[in-house]
């Protein structure tokens, strides 16, 4: 009797071991992670592992995951690994802050460039192309008035020569003073315009463009030591929020 | 380099402006003999005035008075100048155009049908051409 008392004992116990042995092994599942931008996002898995696979098979239960992409902002969140299945999961990573205020930075360099290099140019080129007839004009005018002066003493008609001096020469000497003013505007937008290329030409050789420091990568690869094949580094990162 | 271009963009800008000048001044256009406005030594000079017999077929002998004048040609501008002149007699007011006797030259005769003698008889002429004339000048002659 005390025998099989002993072996109910060792039955029970083993039982016992089995359903302990049976509750204790945790099941696994997958995820399967469809990342935004493909190709290039990474993330560390519960602060440990840095990786790049799109289907990872895990304990059930959850995990935290940080993603990060070239150019984006970090995603810090945690999933759940349902066991026995395949979760799919889409991750979509937003620009960072400092991208997106790198690349107003960048179109406002180009812009200014571009207007800087090429408008300065087209207005000089159509102030001397200005210039050019302006001065023709003027010279005409000049020529128009020296002629009037001439037919003044050549002419024997003195209703002929009364015209001239009451009506047109004061139109001639009108027109050569526009022409003159015209000519020195002209002349005027001319210089200005070709100081302006010259000015902005050199102000904007020795202009560098704006630098993009992906802050979000820092702060990524400060997550997770990864030894290189000459030993590794510790990095860090500490972000105070001065805002605040 | 480029700054010298400049400067040189810059010096070009008053010469561009400067070389040419407004010297035409019309209130000092005043030395055509045929502007109306002419201001200078007088046109006419008077070659004196006398009698003269014409023979006038159906009439008989005429007795009229010759006032001769000629125009100074050497204060005109231009050379080769075909013009008429206007005379103005005072003494009856009448006026007419005579051309140059003997034709192409300077010189001009008016003639005055009633002889005016011991007073002057004064006339206004005046350089004519396409019907409008230039400045009067008076000259007066006593027969």
């Amino acid at each position: 009797m005390k025998h099989w008392r002993n072996i109910d004992r060792s039955v029970v116990a083993v039982v016992l071991m089995l359903a302990t042995t049976v509750c204790t092994a945790q099941a696994t599942g997958k995820l399967r992670l469809n990342m935004e931008p493909a190709g290039q996002t990474e993330y560390v898995l519960d602060g440990q592992y840095r990786l790049r696979d799109r289907e990872v098979t895990l304990l059930e239960g959850q995990h935290r995951f940080v993603f990060w992409a070239p150019e984006r902002r970090m995603l810090d969140t945690v999933l759940t690994v349902v066991a026995g299945g395949t979760s799919d999961v889409r991750i979509s990573l937003r620009y960072s802050e400092e991208y997106i205020q790198w690349r107003k930075r960048s179109e406002r360099y180009e812009s200014q460039r571009r207007w800087g290099l090429y408008a300065p140019p087209v207005v000089a080129a159509g102030a001397a192309a200005w210039m050019v007839v302006s001065y023709m004009n003027y010279s005409q005018a000049h020529r128009e008035l020296e002629d009037l002066n001439d037919a003044y003493a050549a002419s024997t008609d003195p209703g002929e020569i009364g015209r001239i001096k009451t009506e047109e020469i004061p139109a001639a000497k009108d027109d050569f003073a526009k022409a003159r003013t015209q000519t020195i505007i002209a002349s005027s937008v001319f210089v200005v315009s070709a100081g302006a290329t010259w000015y902005l030409r050199r102000k904007l050789s020795s202009r560098t463009p704006p630098l993009f420091e992906d802050k979000e990568r820092t702060r990524f690869e400060g997550l997770v030591w990864v030894p290189s094949g000459n030993g590794g580094t510790w990095m860090a990162g500490l972000s105070i929020p001065l805002a605040r | 380099m480029k700054f010298n271009a400049l400067h040189l963009l810059l010096a070009l800008l008053p010469l561009l402006c400067g070389c040419y000048k407004d010297d035409v001044d019309p209130a000092k256009l005043t030395n055509n003999p045929f502007d109306p406005g002419y201001v200078g030594e007088n046109v006419f000079v008077s070659d004196g005035t006398y009698t003269e017999t014409v023979f006038i077929p159906g009439v008989g002998n005429v007795v009229r008075q010759v006032i001769a004048f000629h125009v100074r040609s050497e204060l005109f501008l231009t050379s080769g100048v075909t013009y008429a002149v206007q005379v103005h007699d005072q003494q009856n007011g009448q006026t007419v155009l005579l051309n140059p006797d003997p034709v192409g030259g300077n010189a001009f005769k008016y003639y005055k049908q009633n002889l005016v003698q011991g007073f002057p008889v004064c006339l206004e002429l005046r350089l004519s051409n396409n019907l409008s004339v230039a400045r009067a000048e008076t000259i007066c002659v006593t027969l």
